[in-house]
């Protein structure tokens, strides 16, 4: 028995899926990484959608890349492109499943913007 | 130090009620996932079965008519989904821990000596499957199309895909396959048994597969779908034939589509770009299509 739900079984109905890798294979499914920035950019594309946050590290800039799932995953639920455009510029606080391979790359479960609201996948 | 060593215990016994808790309330989200997931399913079947009890539209000459938006993109039924105050809170399912999966008992029979070449195939998804690249799923792994538009000699199928805009126009005239090059979704022609749509593809590239596990296929792959109507409900199945590499064909099961309202349009799919490849430490991955 399987602790979570495999992805394929959330696709109903013969549906098109926009799956992609599973996260295993990128993500460390058991660690937390928390970066604090600015909210830069959003890559509106399948099969993930990318939010772009820049970091100061020993006082220089760098991006870390943040994955979502894909687009059909927001606009089914009403969310559209301008509602994360609507972000940028605004201090962000992320937290995220980091990138194994240690690159700043991560799965995102929580961003909280500077204005007071929250773009949320998963309970934390 | 007895005070001290209280203190300690004290701390560790909140910071467990504090894990214990956020556990439980990460679980009772999931089991309001799973709930909804459940009752999308329940609510979608109702719908079907009240679609398919209306009338069957038909064009002037008497044939069913297919033209129609029936959307396929059900993502992640189970999202619970709140907007207020300016959020953006989609509670998703949690994934998997990965793992390969056994191959479907059900799934197509191949040759004996082609079984290495899908199981090479399956373990190696990521780096030799073209449509984790944002390929062409080609047919039929591409799936019933998504909209479709219907004249007494063409259907014209629309497809919003992963990898980008896809359109078939399929002759039902009696026209016969065209001497061409080989293409992703083949050479397509249609007649109509009764009520159903019946289409032969042939002439196909032999980079596609034809399912997620590794399906791979000769360029004698033949194809025959068959679409038909009853209400709002779009019936969609395929099977897949392929003397060079198939033991047996292989059927493809019956799929079925709601119709979405009427005008609905499909939208443009977004850029499928692949960024995560680099990034991968395994070959670890899901089911696609």
């Amino acid at each position: 028995m399987r602790p979570f739900i495999a992805l394929a079984a959330l696709l109903a109905f013969g549906a098109i899926a926009t799956a992609h890798h599973s996260p295993v294979a990128v993500f460390d499914m058991d660690k937390r990484v928390t970066q604090k920035g600015t909210f830069k950019a959003v890559h509106w594309t399948n099969p993930h959608v990318n939010f772009d946050v820049e970091v100061l590290k020993d006082g220089k800039p760098m991006t870390w890349q943040f994955e979502s799932h894909g687009v059909s995953y927001f606009t089914r639920n009403g969310i559209r492109l301008r509602d994360f455009q609507a972000k940028i510029g605004l201090g962000v606080e992320v937290l995220a499943q980091p990138a194994i391979n240690g690159n700043p790359f991560g799965f995102v479960r929580v961003m909280k913007f500077a204005d007071g609201t929250e773009f949320k996948m998963f309970e934390d | 130090m007895r005070n001290r060593h209280g203190l300690v215990m004290a701390v560790v016994a909140l910071a467990l009620v504090s894990a214990l808790t956020q556990a439980a309330e990460s679980a009772t989200a999931q089991q309001q996932v799973r709930a909804n997931m459940g009752a999308f399913r329940a609510r979608e079947n109702q719908l079907i079965e009240a679609a398919e009890k209306l009338s069957t539209p038909r064009m002037a000459d008497g044939r069913i008519d297919l033209t129609g938006t029936f959307p396929t993109d059900f993502y992640m039924a189970g999202t619970q989904a709140n907007r207020a105050g300016g959020n953006i809170i989609l509670i998703s399912p949690e994934y998997g821990r990965g793992g390969r999966q056994p191959m479907p008992a059900d799934g197509p029979k191949y040759k004996p000596e082609h079984l290495a070449k899908v199981d090479f195939n399956d373990i190696n998804q990521p780096k030799v499957d073209g449509t984790f690249h944002c390929g062409w799923p080609g047919t039929p792994r591409i799936g019933s199309p998504q909209q479709i538009f219907q004249t007494p000699r063409e259907v014209v199928f629309l497809y919003k895909d992963y990898s980008g805009m896809v359109w078939r126009v399929i002759p039902t005239d009696g026209r016969k396959h065209r001497d061409v090059d080989p293409t992703y979704f083949g050479d397509s022609v249609g007649k109509w048994e009764g009520d159903t749509l019946v289409i032969d593809s042939v002439n196909f590239v032999e980079d596609t597969w034809f399912g997620e596990r590794g399906y791979f296929h000769s360029d004698k792959m033949r194809v025959t779908e068959r679409i038909t109507r009853k209400g709002d409900v779009l019936y969609w199945e395929a099977r897949v034939e392929d003397p060079e590499v198939l033991a047996a064909p292989y059927l493809i099961k019956q799929r079925k589509f709601r119709k979405a309202a009427e005008g609905t349009l499909l939208e443009e799919p977004p850029r499928c770009v692949e960024n995560d490849f680099k990034d991968m430490v395994n070959m670890d991955n899901h089911g696609q299509r």
